[in-house]
């Protein structure tokens, strides 16, 4: 049988550089299954990315025109791309320490002014490719590369924080919940102005080892076991949430559009307006 | 009145699979068992042995880290008494 999503692929760099079980691969998959089942043309697509695992979802794997940018510049890079090609689905896939950590002023200020690009911020809790040193996502319990004797900071609500700048729109699934992150996807794409999807993902290698998981389905099982939908949490405290993984849809809502914004000042001074 | 019976055949790419056996866990139905055969890149690709339990949920082919898992649906001609 003919394996239909490996042409969305950079076929000659497979199979992947990926740790076996590595969620990274199932968000790629995702990825493709999106594309093909909304039709849109890879030509049409512009994916912008920094450094990191995840970061290797768009470069080299999937085939589209790439911006494989410095740590934590994806989506400075990616805003240029967005002013300069409106009509190109812009999309920037990248890991927790890129986006949150290193490249978290430029997440919150493109959530701030609306941009349309779509984000996917694949969160494994731990800078991955560089052996598991702490990030701003992982929680306080972990031991890791660069908090041996424990971690004393508090992870930071990434989903929270963008949707607090004002994205159009925002949610947070895991790579267990495949059927309702690939609608996500598709509705994350579809939506004008700056939309952003967390996806909690396993890292066997650099995190899951750490906290006891040391294959890729021991983690995948406990997104399954902990996650809770996010219409079910209110009123909950604190510690009874601690350790749950928080799913769903955050927001959606119609606000203007960045590039719409300055196209419209264009637009007057075109027709001599002032 | 009836629907449309399917059949449903599931390959895995065994240039792509790296084993990590996810697909036989989570697999609802147990489609899938767990090789005993190493293959030519060192890794042990599972087997769909039972085809017929299958419901086309499609967990195993969006899960799949290597995009490894092909299944195909075919609509057939019979028709199922509902
Ligand atoms: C300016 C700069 N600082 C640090 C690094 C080293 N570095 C490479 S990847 C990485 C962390 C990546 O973590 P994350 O974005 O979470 O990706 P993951 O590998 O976990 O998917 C770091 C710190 C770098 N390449 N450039
Ligand atoms: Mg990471």
């Amino acid at each position: 049988m003919e394996n239909k999503y490996v042409k969305y692929l950079r076929n000659e760099t497979l199979p992947t550089e990926f740790c076996v079980g590595c969620g990274c691969g199932t968000v790629l998959n995702l990825f493709c299954h999106v594309i093909d089942e909304m039709q849109i043309n890879p030509d049409d697509i512009i994916t912008v990315t920094g450094i990191g695992c995840s970061s290797w979802i768009p470069s080299p794997y999937f085939s589209a025109d790439t911006l494989h940018t410095t740590h934590g510049r994806a989506i400075a890079f990616a805003t240029g791309v967005k002013v300069m090609k409106p009509g190109k689905h812009v999309i920037v896939i990248a890991g927790d320490g890129d986006l949150a950590g290193i490249g978290g002023n430029h997440l919150i200020h493109a959530a701030r002014r609306n941009i349309g690009l779509t984000v996917f911020l694949v969160n494994n809790y731990i800078y991955g490719m560089t052996g598991g040193q702490v990030s701003p996502t992982t929680p306080s319990t972990v031991n890791t590369a660069t908090t041996p004797y424990g971690n004393v900071e508090q992870p930071m609500q990434i989903a929270e924080l963008v949707a607090a700048a004002g994205a159009s729109y925002v949610a947070r699934w895991t790579t267990y919940h495949v059927f309702h992150l690939k609608k996500a996807m598709k509705e994350a794409i579809s939506k004008k102005g700056f939309s952003f999807i967390e996806i909690c993902s396993q890292c066997p290698t650099s995190y899951g080892k750490r906290v006891g998981k040391r294959e890729g389905i021991d983690q995948l099982l406990d997104f399954k076991e902990n996650s809770m939908n996010i219409q079910n949490v209110s009123g909950m405290r604190e510690d009874e949430l601690e350790g749950k993984y928080i799913v769903g849809k955050l927001v959606e809502r119609n606000r203007l559009e960045f590039v719409d914004g300055l196209l419209n000042i264009n637009a007057q001074f075109a027709e001599g307006v002032r | 009145m009836g629907i449309k019976r399917k059949k449903i055949e599931i390959e895995i790419d065994e240039r792509l699979c790296k084993g990590c056996d996810i697909c036989v866990i989570l697999c609802s139905e147990k489609v899938f068992t767990i090789s005993k055969k190493i293959n030519s890149n060192g890794y042990y690709v599972p087997i769909p042995s039972n085809i017929e339990n299958c419901n086309g949920c499609l967990i195993c082919e969006l899960i799949c880290p290597e995009l490894a898992v092909i299944l195909e649906k075919t609509e057939l001609d019979e028709l199922v008494a509902l």
